[in-house]
């Protein structure tokens, strides 16, 4: 089985990477292939509007546009589950991840009333990050994305689950930037704690995609 | 008086751009210096959270520092007194590639102290407008709460630009393919008629108030 999982983060060794690797070594001890993608290496735009995707007698497998996101596309189509990851900007996930996301929904969605033509039903697990609290979460603050995300990859791609980690750590040492908003030392020690619980809730959600 | 149109949108020539053009032939009507950036001719990413225009006392806190083809984006946007952005809707959204300007620009104007409660760093004020363009119809973009959402946009873009909320114009029922012959489209979705009508009655219209808009905000 193939996992592949598509980051979001432009920083590598930082929280939505490690808990997207989290899961893809869930699914790894149970024996599948996996593979993370970090959008920010990539040289790619959102839609274009070319519609290509939309032309009379003609269905296409994924977005027509090749550039370094073609094959990723076409490794979406090839995978058993997939992974997205995104750290919270300004109340929506990065514009990488948004770009993706564009390429990845709009080629099939129809606008003639027909169902979007993915070809499989493929799981999704989406995984946020940030300094979002935990409160102003469980109060749906941010659920026209978690929710509106959630409800395109159902419909388009497949069964889709969230999951959330609030209150993550930015900087190593808080001390060097502007940041008196943070409790630093309350940050260090949830992320010593709280965040290794959502590393290991990552690694059961990667085993349980491994049937 | 100096206004800079950043434009959100991939194809040129077409609604958006329309648009915005208009909104800068009122801006120059007005006396206006204006300078218009097309962002999908441009390579850059989004935010990296290289965290520089947070550094306490360095040089490139409230800047964005990265030297992309966005740089020189900012630096105009940086001396602007007037800022108008404009973009297609994309999945209930601004264009992702409106996004990455948009994170670039916000994040490096919000303060983490405690005492700003979030107020902008940037140094000159400037007075801001988005212009939103969709093919769906005015009743649609306020039932699915897209209105909602890009008001509150423009709430945050006022605010941490300088004060008071972006003025949002908001074009709807737009005509979108210039052969609508070659796509497979339910006619309760657009139909084709209608919008040539509608382009043709009401699109005149949007430029219209696009113009007095540019006009308007640069007096």
């Amino acid at each position: 089985m193939k996992i592949l999982a598509i980051n979001g983060s432009p920083r590598k060794n930082r929280n939505t990477t490690a808990l997207l690797q989290a899961a893809l070594d869930g699914a790894a001890s149970k024996g599948a292939e996996t593979e993370m993608i970090n959008l920010y290496d990539l040289n790619f735009k959102g839609c274009k509007a070319c519609y290509g995707c939309k032309l009379k007698n003609k269905t296409v497998n994924q977005c027509i546009i090749r550039d370094n996101l073609h094959d990723v596309l076409s490794k979406v189509l090839e995978c058993d589950a997939l992974l997205l990851g995104s750290p919270i900007y300004f109340n929506e996930v990065t514009g990488e991840m948004r770009s993706f996301l564009e390429r990845l929904w709009f080629p099939y969605i129809s606008y003639d009333n027909k169902a979007p033509h993915f070809p499989k039903k493929l799981p999704s697990v989406f995984v946020y990050s940030g300094n979002i609290t935990e409160s102003l979460y469980k109060e749906g603050f941010y659920d026209n994305v978690f929710e509106g995300n959630k409800k395109l990859l159902d419909n388009i791609i497949g069964p889709s689950q969230y999951t959330v980690s609030c209150e993550t750590q930015m900087f190593d040492n808080y001390d060097r930037y502007v940041s008196s908003r943070f409790d630093a030392d309350y940050i260090i020690k949830r992320h010593q704690t709280v965040f290794e619980d959502d590393k290991a809730r990552m690694w059961s959600i990667g085993e349980s995609l491994i049937k | 008086m100096k206004a800079v149109f950043i434009n959100g949108s991939p194809r040129k020539n077409w609604n958006t751009y329309k648009l915005l053009m208009s909104a800068l032939k009122g801006a120059e009507n007005a006396g206006a210096q204006t300078e218009f950036y097309n962002l999908y001719d441009l390579n850059f990413t989004g935010c990296r959270s290289c965290f520089a225009c947070k550094i306490k006392n360095a040089q490139t806190h409230g800047a964005c520092a990265y030297p992309d083809d966005l740089k020189p984006v900012m630096d105009a946007v940086k001396e602007a007194d007037i800022l108008i952005l404009g973009s297609p809707v994309y999945l209930g959204n601004i264009s992702a590639q409106l996004n990455l300007f948009w994170e670039r620009l916000m994040f490096t104007n919000i303060s983490y102290n405690s005492s700003d409660s979030g107020k902008r760093v940037m140094e000159k004020e400037k007075r801001c407008a988005m212009i939103m363009t969709m093919g769906a119809p005015e009743n649609f973009m306020v039932h699915s709460g897209y209105k909602s959402n890009f008001d509150y946009m423009g709430q945050m873009l006022g605010h941490m630009m300088g004060g008071k909320p972006a003025e949002m114009l908001y074009c709807n029922d737009t005509y979108q393919f210039s052969d609508y012959s070659k796509y497979n489209i339910s006619p309760d979705r657009a139909d084709p008629m209608h919008k040539e009508k509608h382009r043709d009655k009401q699109f005149p219209v949007d430029l219209q108030h696009a113009y007095e808009l540019g006009r308007r905000i640069c007096q």
